[in-house]
């Protein structure tokens, strides 16, 4: 591993992107949100968390009643050709579909996490090193 | 707990063998006239309509009872009710039924399994005796190996 030196100036720079993208994520965040539910909120990042929060368990649950609903459709047409069946074909959609904004909502929730990390190291640096930049 | 050997002759070996392939078989049947019943099927007693009813059977209680399973917990879910109400029940009755069809069918292949138990040890035993134990002749040694062999 290699160190890597900064000039001061060149941290503060980096710290101000960073937290601009930070807002930038959290945006992109909501407006998955908003597009699963098919609506518009307000973008409110004070409420965040408790938004995720409903997003998750309401996604959740909308994922295991589609799986639960495969798993009935699969036990009541056993030995038959179900991948031709236009409400199976259905089914397995809805639950690609769920399955999709569920991974895109998890990414930028990643993505949203290491940038926060990012900035809180950068952050207790300039201001040990470099206050008055901050 | 105290062990007692039982003395046995040949031929009650051999009564007991026949007893249990009797009681073996018996069992079989009834357990193939309670699956023709579960599935409502005429067919002729025989190990190869056995087999194809039993895997039947098998796979039918398996299935039926994760249908009900997962019935309900959508049922609960779609609802957003945690506890069951009088809907919800309808399947768990339909998985105990199940559980009380799948009992009722084993119950004497349960049994068969000890008869089975039984019946080896009785062969086995019979011809034991035969090799080894020589009544005009007696010879304490082998007499000591044939109970050790029918104790242990």
């Amino acid at each position: 591993m290699y160190k890597i030196w900064l000039f001061e100036r060149q941290y503060a720079l980096i710290y101000r992107l960073l937290s601009n993208d930070v807002d930038e994520v959290k945006d992109q965040l909501l407006s998955k949100i908003d597009e699963y539910f098919g609506e518009r909120s307000e973008h409110d990042f004070s409420k965040l968390d408790s938004r995720v929060q409903y997003f998750n368990d309401e996604i959740s649950k909308a994922r295991r009643v589609v799986d639960l609903q495969i798993d009935i459709f699969k036990l009541e047409h056993k030995n038959e050709d179900i991948d031709a069946s236009e409400e199976y074909q259905k089914l397995v959609a809805e639950d690609e579909r769920l399955r999709k904004y569920y991974w895109d909502v998890d990414a930028l929730r990643t993505n949203l996490s290491d940038l926060q990390d990012a900035i809180r190291d950068i952050y207790s640096l300039l201001k040990k090193k470099a206050p008055h930049l901050l | 707990m105290k062990v007692r050997k039982i003395r046995m002759l040949e031929s009650d070996m051999d009564l007991i063998k026949d007893v249990m392939q009797d009681r073996i078989r018996a069992n079989k049947q009834k357990c193939f006239r309670l699956l023709s019943e579960f599935f409502g099927v005429e067919m002729e007693f025989s190990d190869e309509n056995f087999n194809k009813l039993y895997q039947r059977f098998e796979t039918h209680v398996d299935d039926m009872k994760k249908l009900n399973q997962k019935k309900r917990e959508l049922y609960m879910l779609e609802r957003g009710i945690k506890t069951d109400d009088e809907n919800s029940i309808k399947f768990l009755d339909a998985i105990k039924g199940l559980e009380n069809a799948y009992g009722e069918v084993h119950r004497p292949l349960w049994e068969n399994g000890d008869l089975e138990r039984i019946a080896k040890n009785a062969a086995a035993h019979t011809h034991f005796y035969t090799e080894e134990y020589e009544p005009d002749e007696p010879d304490p040694e082998a007499e000591a190996r044939f109970w050790d062999a029918v104790m242990y």
